[in-house]
């Protein structure tokens, strides 16, 4: 498989293989972001589609290693703004489950504090990370960031579908009681 | 704040979290295919999976089959097999704090003033479960131990307004018991041999004193829980009368966690290690078919 480093050169050198090289590498992985956000092939095809124009246009001057983090968060935030547009009929998918998921534990009588904006909320979320065993962290970062099924967490991570919802259970119950104890959650 | 403002926050987490999440190795296949099977057929039975991944589970079946091997009971990665569950815990990550005493400090609780002038109420196993929200039994006893008559029960003190003052629920399982319900020392060995389990909500549990300072202590990950495990060799008589030199030794071993806002203290006497990982990971996952190696 080419090294992300050569398709970074490609970027650079503005050629069209770069973008071929990117999707042969990582487009099945972009495609299944979207598509866990959107459960629509056609749509995470177009959102992935978009990502790379997006890549395109911001590599150079970024140079991003490894390459995968980069293009996925692209896919991401395409994913979840398409998501937002769509009706609340339409909302169907492994992300939907994963709100309802978070709502009953990140939900709280006001909205995010004014101190709180969203950068501000990822740090704090960060610091919660690091107090999770790497494993744990992985679970978390798949379910929530990826909106994977507990099924494909549990193939990716080796355990059991009923070991990987225990453990989301237990770290959405630590998530509460974190930002409860850092005053974000009123 | 909302699940989606969470969620777009999520987006501003830093790379190296998702690169984490992208470049993470998951454990070897589970080992528990090895014990059963032999190395060769686990090497093939990991070849194929990893060929084949989505292999149904009748085809891969076939596969061994025809390559010699006996037949593998899950494949793996695949779902929870009816014999032993698919989450091995592997005793290579398992680290032992010294122990230096385990000292029973429940008859401090009483000197306590908010607690001596409490009503007394005798728990029966509903009400016990009722307060802890679940069976304290643990998943998995090793087998040759029994349960003792009195873990029914449980003494609790309440104050006048009916909060709870002391809560501490005991369970034994020993190899034996005499006739008044206490365990039995072992034939070869004057000790217990066996398991004792105290929980508490409150925090009143014996002390177990560790050689090193608490913050040196190590813990291990089971099923995403902190336990801190110890170890001690207890002495047992008779003692020389000239040297008080002990008869011999036996392996305590020790194991504290919390647990959906429980505490767990518990002994093990003269059991393996393996048998006390095995009961603690049942207590935490609530399964009684952990596969250890």
């Amino acid at each position: 498989m080419i090294d992300d480093e050569v398709i970074l050169d490609l970027f650079f050198e503005r050629s069209e293989r770069a973008i071929q090289e990117l999707d042969r590498k990582y487009g099945k992985i972009c495609r299944s972001i979207s598509n866990n956000i959107l459960n629509s092939l056609q749509d995470a095809e177009e959102c992935v589609n978009d990502a790379y124009l997006g890549a395109w246009n911001r590599i150079p001057p970024a140079r991003p290693l490894p390459l995968l983090p980069y293009i996925a968060r692209i896919v991401r935030n395409i994913s979840l703004k398409a998501y937002q547009k769509r009706s609340a009929a339409k909302r169907s998918s492994f992300y939907t489950v994963s709100l309802q998921e978070l709502e009953e534990c990140v939900a709280d009588s006001g909205g995010v504090d004014e101190l709180f904006d969203s950068q501000t909320l990822a740090r704090t979320i960060e610091a919660f990370l690091d107090t999770l065993t790497r494993e744990n962290r992985v679970i978390f970062i798949r379910r929530y960031w990826f909106c994977e099924s507990y099924r494909e967490i549990a193939g990716f991570v080796g355990l059991s579908e009923k070991n990987i919802s225990v453990r989301l259970t237990r770290m959405r119950k630590q998530l509460k009681q974190y930002l409860q104890k850092e005053e974000v959650l009123i | 704040m909302n699940a989606k403002e969470f969620s777009a926050a999520m987006s501003d987490i830093d790379s190296r979290y998702i690169a984490e999440a992208i470049f993470y190795r998951k454990k070897p296949l589970c080992k528990a295919v090895l014990i059963k099977c032999g190395a060769a057929a686990a090497c093939l039975a990991i070849a194929v999976t990893a060929m084949f991944p989505n292999l149904p589970d009748s085809l891969y079946q076939q596969i061994m089959t025809l390559c010699g091997h006996q037949t593998v009971s899950e494949k793996p990665g695949a779902a929870e097999s009816s014999e032993t569950s698919e989450f091995p815990i592997s005793m290579d990550s398992i680290y032992l704090n010294e122990v230096r005493e385990v000292e029973n400090t429940s008859l401090k609780w009483f000197c306590d003033p908010n607690v001596y002038d409490c009503e007394s109420r005798e728990w029966d196993k509903e009400s016990i479960t009722e307060y802890y929200g679940r069976d304290l039994t643990p998943a998995y006893i090793p087998a040759g131990l029994t349960a003792s008559p009195e873990n029914d029960k449980a003494l609790a003190l309440s104050d006048k307004e009916g909060n709870v003052m002391m809560d501490t629920v005991c369970l034994s399982f020993y190899h034996d018991f005499d006739e008044d319900g206490n365990p039995k020392y072992t034939d070869n060995i004057p000790a217990y041999k066996g398991i004792f389990i105290n929980v508490s909500k409150l925090g009143m549990l014996s002390d177990c004193i560790y050689q090193q300072p608490d913050n040196q202590l190590k813990s291990v990950d089971i099923g995403g829980i902190s336990v801190i495990l110890g170890y001690m060799a207890v002495p047992y008589g008779p003692y020389d009368s000239d040297t008080h030199a002990a008869a011999g030794y036996y392996d305590m071993y020790t194991a504290e966690f919390e647990l959906d806002d429980i505490d767990y203290q518990v002994v093990f006497r003269q059991l393996e290690l393996k048998e006390m990982v095995k009961v603690v990971s049942s207590i935490i996952l609530n399964d009684h078919s952990i596969a250890v190696e």
